[in-house]
């Protein structure tokens, strides 16, 4: 049952998202030395490593939100189904109405939680005000796990809810442009056990529906949440393999230390 | 050794942290002290030109009255006691209305500044009969002191009793109007290119740079460059509103564009990446989530500036705003004077009378500046967000 | 391997190896003790032996806690995990060889001081069976895949002799019937030497896994010699 090899987990074939050869600078220095890994569709593939090692900047190059940063440019390319959203007829908007991300720290809008889900929606012509955004918001929060919760309240202020809550907010506020991808960038790390608890549990349900990439520090989580996980170091990918394989003999031994804090 | 109860040593730094607090607290007494001692100077001498004397005569609209004889409007006794200012007036009235030709009416009509003066037991060179005369009309109630409704009602005057602060109200009103249409926009549009837009780079750096310095050039340098520019440059009217609104609005531009990009920079960066993860692109992101945020903080900044230039005189002076304006003016490029132009101009009076309504006007400078900083402080805590 | 950031982490693993190998020496003392007094006939020492094995229990016992001490405490992952998990599978293995000493143990009595036919196998497999053993106990030390192979691979000699040690008894009992309850009891304390042989395996097995994370059980031992030698590039 245990080939490990280094051989890729997930073949170009089955790649939702394909990365290859990525380079990566800000200004002068190299954040990421050629990165190549391919990401299943409707699986969980989360990114682990040390801070610094580049990671959080691969997760931001798959919606390009690297492009903010000025003095940023890259070489190699991201497929995402067979077109590289780094060519330049591809609209930036677009893509990220495809690749939805959630944040580190949870961001709702200064508005209220039916605003919130309501915006993106609204401002992508996918559903007017009315009926029909009724339903898109109800569904949206419900598939978020955070209907029951906010059902009366939807007028007040996203913000007023608890972190765990504005989290799955934003998790609502991304599924409403029905992306493919969504990324989040470690979504639980301001979050208390129960609220992460949660997120994990959507994370788990959503995963039938959406592809999604996480980045965390906690390896408890990547363990539990991911199908596959991609271990990086300064800019490298050292080790790419299924979640059990990487938490139980991981192939190199980068990743072994890391992964049992034995990091010096 | 762990002795948890007190020592000298711990007892000498207690001693030191109350003398350190009783200093601070003394500087606070010492600045109120002064604000105190200013505020209740200001009331004392301003106090006094919101009473007005008023005598209560006999007025006959005369055809020689319409003539231009003026003073036979009233009985020759009340005459050296009556505004010769406000009898001026008559023959103008009459032509107005014309129906009361020939008619007589009882009147309270304000009195001289003597009088006045002579009232509020200030010094007075009204003669000794006039002052007999006035405490027998005094007596019988025909004499009184009543509210000074014409300092807000009339513009300026070479006679103190009928000067009012109208005009230069109304060319405040016009100048920080002017002011606020040139400044706002351009600084806020400003603070956006430079906050949200522009690359990091040498020509970027340097205007940021020139836009800091702008803030601590002197008053009187906009001045010379809004006499240069819009006056000699573009023909705009010397004295008018519109030069001095342009002269202000340079001087204000650079507060908004700091205080706005402040604001700007104080709304995280969560906010735009959750605009933009969505797929709003960076106008929407910034038009309908980061401008909304940062307006209470744009605001605030805007009204403190516009309070400040409300309150300068020095560059207004180099437009050629410190002209004596008794008129409203009815246009912007028609010639107009500010509040604080006007303060200088009485303060720079020797009659008493003129004392008075300095300090009354300045009074009514710092009432409209507090409620200013006020409302920017009231629209701060209104509008102030967590996120 | 470097130290773990957190030194409480390697205190609690290395506590956990001492206990192993504390247990290791005790076992192999008691199945070694257990031969001597079969092959002399030594009913007090048989006796010793049955009681040291209360030791070997308790051992058991206090390794489990450990480990799940260890398990709440750090929630090892990858090779502590691996170690750990192999901890408490070797624990069992061994306890089953210090209750089948004993066993062997409680044979001497009943023989009542008789000692074996040398015309049977016994010494042999006693011979092997504690090579094994300290084979075993030195792929586990050195955490060696190739040692723990070579483990596995000699088993299948002892259950050879195992075999051919059957036959020839069941010849004896067919000559002479007389031998027959002589012969059972032999052919049991065989059995259990056979039996002590297993768990080695079994222990050498786990050793492969805390090495390399390869699940060898059931695994032919030339298919886990080819396995092991694939990987030789790391």
């Amino acid at each position: 049952m245990n080939e490990a090899s280094s051989a890729e987990p997930v073949s170009s074939a089955d790649a939702m998202i394909g990365i290859d050869g990525l380079r990566l600078w800000y200004g002068d220095h190299e954040v990421l030395h050629g990165v190549s890994l391919g990401i299943r569709e409707r699986h969980v593939t989360a990114f682990i490593g040390p801070s610094g090692c580049g990671k959080s900047t691969l997760l931001r190059c798959v919606n390009r939100m690297n492009d903010r940063i000025q003095g940023c440019r890259l070489e190699g390319s991201v497929m995402l189904d067979g077109t590289d959203i780094y060519a330049p007829d591809v609209d930036v908007v677009q893509l990220r109405t495809r690749v939805g991300m959630v944040f580190q720290k949870p961001n709702p809008f200064p508005k209220t939680i039916y605003e919130n889900i309501a915006y993106a929606p609204r401002i992508h012509g996918i559903a007017r005000n009315g009926v029909a955004m009724d339903e898109l918001v109800e569904n949206c929060l419900h598939r978020a796990g955070l209907w029951e919760e906010v059902k009366d309240k939807l007028q007040q202020p996203g913000t007023a809810l608890s972190g765990g809550q504005q989290q799955r907010l934003c998790i609502a506020r991304t599924i409403a442009v029905r992306p493919e991808v969504i990324l989040m960038d470690e979504p639980c790390s301001a979050l208390d056990p129960i609220a992460t608890a949660k997120i994990e549990e959507l994370i788990d349900e959503l995963k039938n529906e959406f592809t999604i990439v996480i980045v965390t520090h906690n390896m408890q989580q990547a363990a539990r949440v991911s199908d596959y996980t991609a271990f990086f170091y300064l800019g490298d990918l050292i080790e790419y393999a299924d979640t059990s394989t990487i938490f139980t003999a991981p192939n190199k031994t980068q990743t072994e230390d890391y992964i049992t804090g034995r990091f010096g | 050794m762990n002795n948890i109860k007190t020592s000298s040593a711990i007892r000498r730094r207690y001693r030191a942290d109350g003398r350190f607090k009783v200093y601070c607290l003394a500087a606070v007494l010492f600045a109120l002290l002064f604000l105190v001692f200013f505020f209740s100077d200001l009331m004392t001498r301003g106090w006094p030109a919101l009473l007005q004397a008023e005598v209560q005569a006999d007025i006959h609209y005369s055809e020689v009255v319409a003539e231009g004889r003026y003073r036979k409007a009233i009985d020759k006794s009340l005459r050296p006691l009556v505004s010769r200012g406000w009898l001026r007036t008559l023959p103008l009235y009459l032509e107005d209305h014309p129906q009361k030709m020939g008619s007589r009416e009882e009147l309270w009509v304000i009195a001289s500044s003597a009088v006045d003066q002579y009232l509020k037991g200030h010094s007075s060179k009204l003669k000794l009969r006039h002052r007999k005369l006035v405490d027998k009309l005094k007596s019988e109630g025909r004499i009184k002191l009543a509210f000074n409704t014409g300092l807000f009602t009339r513009g300026d005057s070479k006679m103190p009793e009928i000067a009012g602060i109208r005009s230069a109200v109304v060319g405040t009103l016009y100048v920080l109007f002017l002011t606020m249409i040139f400044a706002l926009p351009t600084g806020i549009m400003t603070a956006i290119y430079l906050e949200e837009f522009a690359p990091d780079n040498r020509f970027i750096r340097l205007i940021e740079l020139n836009i800091n310095n702008l803030a601590a050039i002197p008053s009187i340098m906009f001045g010379l460059l809004g006499l240069a520019i819009f006056i000699n440059f573009f023909g705009v009217p010397r004295s008018s509103a519109l030069a001095g609104g342009l002269t202000l609005a340079l001087m204000t531009l650079p507060v908004v564009v700091i205080s706005a990009r402040a604001a700007l920079k104080a709304i995280p960066d969560s906010i735009r990446e959750g605009a933009l993860g969505v797929g709003a692109s960076p106008w929407q992101s910034i038009w309908h989530h980061v401008l909304p945020l940062a307006m209470p903080g744009i605001m605030t900044g805007s009204i403190i500036g516009l309070a400040q230039a409300m309150g300068e005189t020095a560059p207004l002076i180099i437009v050629g705003m410190i002209a004596y304006i008794p008129d409203s003016p009815d246009g912007i490029l028609d010639a107009a004077t500010v509040l604080p132009a006007q303060i200088y101009t009485w303060a720079g009076e020797p009659m008493r009378a003129y004392a008075e309504r300095t300090a009354a006007g300045i009074l009514v400078l710092l009432a409209v500046l507090l409620s200013m900083n006020a409302l920017a402080i009231g629209l701060r805590r209104h509008f102030e967000r967590r996120w | 391997m470097t130290d773990h950031i957190l030194h409480r982490f390697d205190k609690d693993l290395e506590d956990l190896n001492t206990h192993m190998e504390r247990m290791f020496k005790l076992v192999r003392k008691n199945i070694k003790q257990a031969m001597e007094a079969l092959f002399s006939g030594d009913i007090a020492l048989a006796e010793s032996t049955i009681e040291q094995d209360k030791a070997v229990n308790a051992l058991e016992v206090e390794v489990d806690e450990m480990a799940r001490q260890l398990i709440v405490i750090h929630q090892p992952v990858a090779s502590d995990l691996r170690f750990v998990f192999a901890a408490l599978k070797i624990v069992t293995d061994l306890e089953r060889m210090g209750d089948l000493a004993a066993s062997i143990a409680q044979n001497v009595k009943q023989l009542g001081g008789q000692v074996p036919q040398e015309d049977f196998q016994l010494p042999l497999m006693k011979e092997l069976v504690i090579e094994q053993l300290k084979a075993a106990r030195n792929a586990y030390r050195e955490r060696d895949p190739v040692k723990a192979q070579a483990v596995i691979e000699r088993d299948r000699t002892i259950d050879e002799i195992h075999a051919a040690n059957q036959r020839i008894m069941l010849t004896y009992m067919a000559e002479n019937p007389s031998l027959i309850s002589h012969c059972m009891a032999v052919a049991n304390i065989a059995k259990v030497i056979e039996r002590i042989g297993d768990h080695v395996t079994n222990v050498a097995e786990m050793v492969i896994y805390v090495a390399r994370g390869h699940e060898v059980r059931h695994t032919d031992p030339g298919r886990i010699l080819e396995l092991l030698e694939g990987e030789d590039d790391d």
